[in-house]
């Protein structure tokens, strides 16, 4: 009975954790900018420089950003594990990307959207329900990418 | 009288130092992928000493594949959900925490050095695990099915990476020859493509993309991912779903 109830709990709580909202994200970003994820449809972009998938991603991230025609928000999170505010800033400057990026130095945002992996892609609606999550910039994360930019 | 005295006085001053020692304990995070690469230099310690992976970016198979390469690290465990590392407020790795009762008396950032490696040269031409030389433009030519996929498999960035190279391989059963294996040369070695060449019992041509040079002349974002052309040489399906055999000619 103990097991059963337990059991329960944990089915109830991954089906809470899978349907409940995030609570809005907000954080300033490298350029000291507020940013929220507050009623906006946001893609959010969790890695770090020494992660090479991310790194090979960058590009594709920097085209999401630019393409993205009001359909969506983007904001980059770095992990901040083993990564230094200086080293992040110098990083994207040399590769003159404009996406927001958010340096996460105490680690609760990667907490709060339980990521334990780099990359990570979460796309979130305007009330903060997680639409879709991938560990690679996958097909069907381009295609909804892609949709949302046509949407507006 | 005196020295029954002593010996108690010695007896309680040796089971309360070894109180103390057994409350203490030092926790060292690592990270493995790291180790890799760099070897962290570990001071002698009198404590018990537990050596701690962040949970990123790691499973269970790769811890243990670690240990396996460097038994030292014996014991080495995840840290689930990052639970000490949050307590513990370690944001860098190698790192070493002392914790005595619960209290956290010193944390350091231990220092590390990077190992001699050996890689080819970027002039290394392009060729299958079995030596056969391959031409990257002439691979539509050479072959019908290019499927890329990743050694370290099982993997969390690798989704069911299992079961579609199972699938793979029951594809390429009748015509191997017209199959090729692209291994992803991240955080790997050709070493590790023979294992997974092995592990997965695949019969046809595989080989290492030691540059990333397949996987960006195909443009390849996502893992397992198909390729398939026609008789041309022309591109007739890309995707991380199994192309129907309608689309190979069998």
């Amino acid at each position: 009975m103990k097991l059963l109830l337990s059991l329960l709990m944990l089915l109830t709580t991954h089906v809470f954790s899978a349907t409940t909202p995030y609570p809005p994200l907000n954080a300033t970003t490298l350029d000291k900018q507020q940013i929220s994820s507050k009623e906006k449809v946001t893609y959010l972009k969790f890695w770090a420089t020494w992660c090479a998938y991310c790194v090979e991603e960058m590009p594709l991230l920097e085209q999401s950003y630019q393409q993205a025609n009001n359909g969506y928000q983007v904001i980059s999170i770095n992990i901040g594990f083993n990564q230094s505010l200086r080293g992040v800033t110098n990083y994207l400057k040399k590769y003159h990307y404009q996406f927001p990026t958010v340096f996460d130095s105490d680690g609760s945002i990667t907490r709060q959207y339980q990521v334990l992996g780099t990359p990570q892609h979460i796309l979130l609606d305007e009330h903060g329900n997680e639409l879709y999550r991938s560990a690679l910039f996958t097909d069907e994360l381009a295609d909804k990418l892609s949709k949302l930019q046509g949407s507006h | 009288m005196y020295i029954q005295v002593k010996r108690l006085i010695i007896l309680g001053a040796l089971l309360l130092s070894y109180n103390a020692q057994s409350t203490t304990v030092e926790y060292v995070f690592i990270n493995i992928w790291d180790e890799y690469t760099h070897t962290t230099q570990l001071p002698n310690t009198k404590v018990k000493r537990i050596f701690i992976q962040p949970d990123i970016n790691v499973d269970k198979a790769s811890v243990e594949l670690f240990i396996d390469a460097y038994p030292i690290y014996q014991g080495l465990t995840i840290d689930k959900h990052n639970h000490l590392m949050n307590k513990f407020q370690v944001r860098k790795t190698p790192t070493s925490v002392l914790v005595e009762n619960e209290q956290v008396i010193s944390k350091m950032h231990l220092t590390s050095t990077a190992k001699t490696t050996s890689k080819p040269k970027r002039s290394s031409p392009l060729q299958t695990l079995s030596g056969k030389p391959l031409l990257k433009t002439r691979l539509q030519q050479d072959y019908q099915v290019l499927f890329f996929s990743d050694s370290l498999c099982p993997f969390q960035h690798i989704p069911a990476c299992e079961k579609r190279i199972a699938q793979n391989n029951q594809l390429a059963k009748k015509r191997p020859e017209t199959f090729l294996t692209v291994i992803k040369p991240f955080y790997v070695d050709e070493h590790s493509a023979y294992a997974y060449q092995k592990r997965f019992a695949v019969q046809h041509d595989m080989v290492f993309d030691t540059y990333n040079q397949l996987f960006e002349y195909y443009q390849i974002n996502e893992l397992p991912y198909w390729v398939v052309f026609d008789t041309q040489g022309k591109v007739i399906y890309r995707g991380a779903h199994m192309p129907t055999k309608d689309l190979i000619s069998l």
